[in-house]
């Protein structure tokens, strides 16, 4: 008899097969290569635009880019297993919710490092015709990653919710859009709406990033909508666990 | 059974909400209380000091100021990042401070604001604190240069917000008197003397600025004096020697606790009333192997220990003059010298005439030689009424003030504006001032583009993608 596996173990090892699932299937190279697609058309439109040696123009275009593709990755994750069966499985073994979420969200997270590194040339593009700020070139990184981490989350959250990945997919561009459009509505709406507006929107909460500055408001914000969408994740597949 | 898995769900909804509210909280907290580590090269993102003195007095004084800006024109090449960066500096007024309230304007959009406020040109700014008012143009707030991109602005209106901000709450306007009549440089005249970024430094100071001719002023038969409403009396190039009655008016005001500038260039007269406080003028110019590249006339100077020039020091913000004058002291009875500039020690007074000019041995003076030097001046000093105190600063260059030198070196607006402050003997600190916010470019041009185009949009994704294929067969394969 085999004892229940302790949550780190059994989030690695959730992670270590889902990275094979992404890596070994054409899944994960599809979504590297379409991200690396509009990201490289992102950023060369904002270099021609504004002619920056920075991220900053492209920061935001690049964030939502990631808000449309991240779902391509997440929508699989739960709803492909409910799908095909093997979430029963999973629900069903000695493993915790929490290792299960965990893994799943930290196999997204390493394709999104992957992602992010593989943007390498856009900094050693702005190096060698110009000569950015370092500490900007740092804090958009972390921004964009710490955007790569909630929407993960929350792409998680509407896969563990549906039983297509299609509907997963568009679930989670759906969760994220209000978000994203909040930042538009910030200038036509009244006023009044402004200061709510700018809470839910995570290219507001992306501007210290961009500019250079660690803000600590902005990070909880991101670290927040992380959790919160994991907390959510997780208390979707406990509950299927008690129905 | 399914009564326990119901109540087994509903602690789990309820738990996970209790978390997420808590997360709230969180977030809240952390938008109340924000810590903001700034991490660019220059400090970008961080308000000058004497931006925060500005809102502590707003503070301090209970007032609320609004700050109105106004974009620049849409179709005016750098209007985009001419907005940004409006809309960035405001916001970080905004965070500093919850009395500063700003508001941007689309000038094409929102016409309706500008004729309220009266504004009819893009780009400036309007700070109101209850019914007064300080308008700023778009070139009070921007410096524009033709770079790579085109015509590329850099932000350099914070110290004229801040300045508006502590105009409005003190209405206490000190007089900046400028002396004419002897062939100074004039200030006001744009493009010809090119020296109305001092003017700009007087004007963000609240400070009133007239130009003062002490002997035409005082009329036929009447003896010159300082305008009683003048907290320190400026000198700026002059080139005629003043008259006995001028000097005796000067030295009159500065025994009153008066403060006086003296800023001259090489070959030029020092005024008696400054030889008697033991200050010479030497002959030839200030040399350094420093200098702005690729000026040779131009040295990076260095400081001495004084509260004009601390903020500098500890900067590491380099003063540069042009063709400058080398200064002597010579101790004198209730005169306390401080230098300000100086060469470093592998300066030299160059008296030669050859180009590029060297140090030659036996013809020009070793360094480090004296550029700048402060004053004070007390009893026993006969110049000195008792309990009064002199300010003067005499500095060997006219140079280091012009709009040039001012926005090209980094510590030229500083070491003006402290200087200018320390003689007129306000309570403002020494801080740094004036400090442009540039946004970096790209020496890009079309071929380069599309060849960064071409490897970034095409090449990247295309590596990625036969990445893709290889694993995929390999694992067929297998």
């Amino acid at each position: 008899m085999t004892g229940r596996p302790s949550t780190v173990g059994a989030a690695w090892a959730v992670l270590r097969n889902d990275l094979r699932v992404l890596f070994l299937a054409p899944a994960g190279w599809v979504f590297l290569t379409v991200c690396l697609f509009l990201a490289g058309l992102m950023f060369v439109g904002a270099v021609a635009e504004t002619g920056e040696a920075s991220l900053r123009p492209a920061i935001p275009q690049l964030a939502v880019t990631l808000l449309f593709t991240l779902p391509l990755i997440t929508m699989r994750q739960l709803a492909e297993e409910a799908r095909t069966g093997t979430l029963e499985l999973l629900l069903t073994a000695p493993v915790r919710v929490e290792a299960l979420v965990l893994g799943k969200w930290a196999a997204s997270m390493v394709l999104c490092l992957g992602l992010l590194a593989a943007t390498a040339p856009f900094p050693a593009v702005l190096f060698l015709y110009g000569a950015p700020d370092p500490g900007v070139l740092a804090t958009g990184y972390l921004g964009l990653f710490a955007c790569c981490a909630a929407f993960c989350a929350a792409g998680l959250f509407a896969s563990s919710l549906a039983r297509d990945p299609t509907v997963a997919g568009a679930l989670s561009v759906l969760l994220l859009l209000p978000s994203w459009l909040a930042t538009a509505a910030v200038d036509w709406m009244p006023a009044s709406f402004a200061p709510a507006l700018r809470r839910v929107s995570f290219v507001e909460h992306l501007h210290g990033a961009a500019t250079g500055v660690l803000d600590s408001g902005e990070l909880a914000w991101f670290a927040s909508v992380t959790v919160g969408f994991l907390l959510l994740a997780r208390a979707s597949l406990a509950l299927r666990r008690w129905r | 059974m399914s009564e326990h898995r119901a109540a087994g769900g509903w602690n789990e909804l309820l738990v996970t909400a209790l978390l997420v509210a808590s997360l709230a909280v969180v977030v809240e907290l952390a938008d109340r209380h924000p810590v903001r580590v700034d991490l660019t090269e220059e400090g970008a993102e961080t308000l000058d000091p004497d931006t925060l003195a500005s809102l502590a007095m707003l503070e301090a004084a209970g007032s609320e100021a609004r700050i109105t800006a106004f974009s620049a024109q849409a179709r005016d090449p750098g209007a985009a990042l001419h907005d940004r960066e409006l809309r960035d500096r405001l916001a970080l007024l905004e965070q500093a401070s919850p009395r500063v309230r700003v508001r941007f304007v689309d000038f094409d959009r929102d016409r309706v604001t500008a004729e309220q406020l009266g504004v009819s040109r893009y780009g400036g700014a309007v700070v109101e604190i209850g019914d007064q008012r300080v308008d700023l143009t778009d070139r009070d707030l921007f410096h524009y240069r033709t770079g790579a991109t085109g015509r590329e602005p850099s932000f350099i209106g914070e110290a004229a917000l801040a300045a508006a901000i502590r105009r409005l709450i003190s209405p206490d306007r000190r007089t900046l008197v400028l002396l004419s009549g002897h062939g100074e440089t004039p200030i006001f005249d744009r493009g010809l003397g090119e020296l109305h970024g001092l003017a700009d430094r007087a004007e963000e100071q609240g400070w009133t600025v007239r130009t003062v001719d002490l002997l035409r002023d005082a009329g036929p038969g009447r003896a010159p004096v300082v305008p009683s409403d003048a907290a320190a009396v400026v000198a700026i190039g002059p080139r005629a020697p003043l008259a006995p009655s001028e000097v005796q008016a000067l030295r009159s005001f500065l025994g009153d606790g008066g403060g006086v500038g003296w800023f001259v260039e090489p070959r030029g007269e020092l005024p008696s009333f400054l030889v008697e406080l033991g200050v010479g003028l030497e002959d030839g110019i200030a040399m350094d192997p420093a200098t702005q590249i690729p000026h040779l006339d131009r040295p990076l100077l260095r400081y001495g220990r004084h509260p004009i020039t601390e903020v500098l020091g500890e900067q590491d913000l380099t003063t540069v003059a042009a063709g400058a004058a080398g200064l002597s002291t010579t101790p004198t009875d209730g005169v306390e010298v401080s230098t300000l500039l100086q060469t470093g020690p592998r300066g030299w007074l160059e008296r030669g005439t050859e180009q590029p000019p060297t140090w030659t041995e036996g013809e020009d003076e070793p360094g480090p030689v004296l550029v700048g030097v402060a004053l004070g001046v007390i009893s026993p000093h006969p110049a000195a009424r008792p309990g009064r105190r002199g300010r003067v600063v005499v500095v060997g260059d006219v140079d280091l003030l012009r709009d040039e030198l001012i926005a090209g070196a980094p510590g030229n607006a500083t070491f003006v504006t402290n200087t200018l402050r320390w003689l007129m003997g306000t309570e403002t600190p020494m801080t740094r001032v004036g400090r442009p916010r540039r946004v970096r470019t790209l020496t890009l041009d079309e071929h380069q583009l599309d060849v960064v185009r071409l490897w970034l949009v095409g090449g990247m994704p295309l590596l990625a993608a036969l990445v893709g294929v290889v694993v995929s067969r390999t694992r067929r394969t297998r």
